[in-house]
């Protein structure tokens, strides 16, 4: 969890400002464990990754901000739960009919994909 | 199209009109810093808007020589009758309109990297804190005797998509049945792995239906290519024999070309006369990266992985087709992934802060018929100081697989042409 403690802090500093409190209250008791821990002041000193660089790659094929034109499916201003679910069955191989998914979802670390999921999920449709 | 010299006309009317209002936005602008882009593909269009929407303070001036750009990408499904021209070509309004990216129509000519200036083939000269440099590929004219500028016209590359594509769909609906088509495919490293047997494809799939007793001979100088096992299992599938591929150990390597009879020498001295001929010749970077000094000897562009930053002159960053970054492909999709990369370095850069680290993804779709699809995926990070694959993830499409995950792939080929240019041109679906 430390990783995704990182990441959402990051994102959180640079991009979005007080749009981030929904999903805050979300990860609000994880957060104030890592409050209480110190691990927010080590995670704003090693701000490396972004989850919004990190997201990048996702609109070549869901369009930009996750709003796809076409046959692939929009995933933006879904639910968190959900997006993490799906990601993390995509990677585990867990859903029928994939095509691709499990590819691309073993590229990443599971704080990554929760990341990720949070970012798709607080992105208007 | 608004001009450059237009642009600030108006912003100096606005100016003059409503000092107020404008100062500040004047005064924002220059401190944010100036972006200089050349080539408004898949690479420099991306890092266009991606820089914009990081921080639309930031001056973003975009110099590409042609009013529409035409992708590569699914230029071969032009070439198989599946597609008409104008929708593979793409316009900048959402560029300029929406993201306030200021569009200069133009050959770019020259670098002075010490003075940080672009020089445009009209001789004027542009100031820039950063240079994105996306220039794709040249062909490399002396790489094979023979073909030559003057060749193309006759035995077309069209390994850029704009006349030469024209060319080549215009000489295969001449082309009667019966014809042998010979496509001459290049060794490694050159644009779009997979491009020159979805090519073939495709064009097997034309003759299937227009031209039945039509042949088609790949003339390789590798003994491998992309997706080899996916795309030889779906040729025999959907084609039969109509397609043969000749490798480099087969005497596949072309080493002459006559474009006047259609005629190419391979290695070991046999002659193949064709109907159609299509020399995809070796490449490089495009002419302004080695105008710009960002080439090594062997014509590519070393960059730093972290940011896509020239090994060689500071503040030019390079992406896409032009670069070494290997293990990912020279695809649409890596440029633009590369695009979105260079843009949080650069945007990073000019307000001080260290650029976040770099992801990126690929994902090559090919089409082996209009409803038989194959992919290959990637994703990539930098580990001490290189781009690597990482592991586990990433591969083709699986050899056994049901003709509905085929025609998914195909379906989601299209989605993936659909959404990539929405992304980067604003583009709606055809």
């Amino acid at each position: 969890m430390r990783a995704l403690h990182q990441l959402v802090v990051h994102s959180h500093d640079r991009k979005r400002g007080d749009t981030f409190l929904m999903p805050w209250d979300k990860i609000a008791l994880a957060l104030a464990g890592a409050l209480a821990t110190g691990v927010l002041m080590t995670g704003a000193a090693q701000a490396q990754t972004d989850a919004s660089v990190l997201a990048g790659t996702c609109a070549n094929c869901h369009g930009t901000d996750g709003n796809s034109p076409g046959a692939i499916p929009s995933i933006a201003g879904l639910p968190f739960e959900y997006i993490l679910e799906q990601l993390l069955a995509f990677k585990a191989d867990e859903v029928p009919g994939t095509t691709i998914m499990g590819r691309i979802a073993k590229g990443y670390s599971d704080e990554e994909l929760e990341a990720l999921a949070l970012h798709f999920s607080e992105i208007e449709e | 199209m608004i001009s450059r010299r237009k642009v600030i006309k108006s912003a100096a009317a606005a100016f003059a009109a409503t000092p107020l209002l404008s100062m500040p936005f004047v005064a924002r602008a220059q401190t944010a810093g100036r972006v200089v882009i050349v080539g408004g593909g898949f690479g420099g269009a991306t890092a266009a808007k991606y820089i914009k929407r990081r921080n639309p303070d930031i001056a973003v001036t975009l110099v590409e020589a042609s009013p529409r750009f035409y992708t590569c990408p699914f230029s071969n499904l032009y070439l198989g009758g599946l597609r008409d021209f104008d929708s593979i070509g793409h316009s900048f309004d959402e560029l300029t309109d929406t993201y306030g990216v200021e569009l200069i129509t133009e050959w770019a000519e020259g670098v002075d990297g010490d003075a940080h200036t672009l020089t445009l083939a009209s001789g004027e000269t542009l100031g820039y804190d950063k240079l994105l440099l996306s220039p794709g590929i040249d062909m490399r004219w002396d790489g094979i005797e023979g073909y030559d500028e003057a060749a193309a016209e006759l035995a077309p590359h069209a390994w850029k998509a704009g006349p030469q594509t024209e060319l080549l769909r215009s000489q295969l609906e001449a082309m009667d049945d019966g014809g042998l088509f010979i496509l001459s495919a290049p060794a490694d490293p050159f644009r779009c792995p997979p491009g020159p047997y979805e090519r073939v494809s495709l064009i097997a799939n034309y003759f299937k239906e227009s031209k039945p007793s039509s042949k088609i001979l790949i003339l390789d100088s590798k003994d491998a290519f992309s997706k080899q096992g996916l795309f030889q299992a779906g040729w025999q599938e959907l084609y039969g024999d109509m397609i043969e591929w000749v490798s480099l150990s087969n005497d596949g390597r072309v080493i002459r070309v006559d474009a006047e009879n259609l005629e190419v020498e391979t290695e070991f001295g046999e002659i193949h006369r064709a109907d159609v001929l299509n020399v995809i010749p070796p490449q490089k970077a495009g002419f302004i990266a080695e105008a710009a000094g960002v080439t090594n000897e062997g014509g590519w562009v070393p960059i730093n992985p972290e940011t896509f930053e020239s090994q060689q002159v500071s503040d030019i960053y390079v992406v896409g087709d032009a670069t070494i970054a290997a293990p990912m492909p020279k695809s649409g999709f890596s440029a633009n992934a590369q695009g979105k990369v260079a843009a949080s370095a650069i945007v990073a850069a000019l307000t001080g802060e260290e650029a976040p680290a770099p992801s990126w993804a690929n994902t090559c779709y090919s089409l082996i018929g209009p409803e038989y699809g194959i992919s290959v995926a990637g994703v990539y990070r930098v580990e001490n100081g290189e781009i690597i694959s990482v592991e586990g993830s990433g591969g083709v499409s699986p050899a056994e697989a049901d003709a509905e995950f085929r025609a998914a792939e195909a379906r989601y080929a299209v989605g993936w042409y659909d959404a990539i240019t929405q992304d980067i041109w604003g583009s709606q679906p055809a």
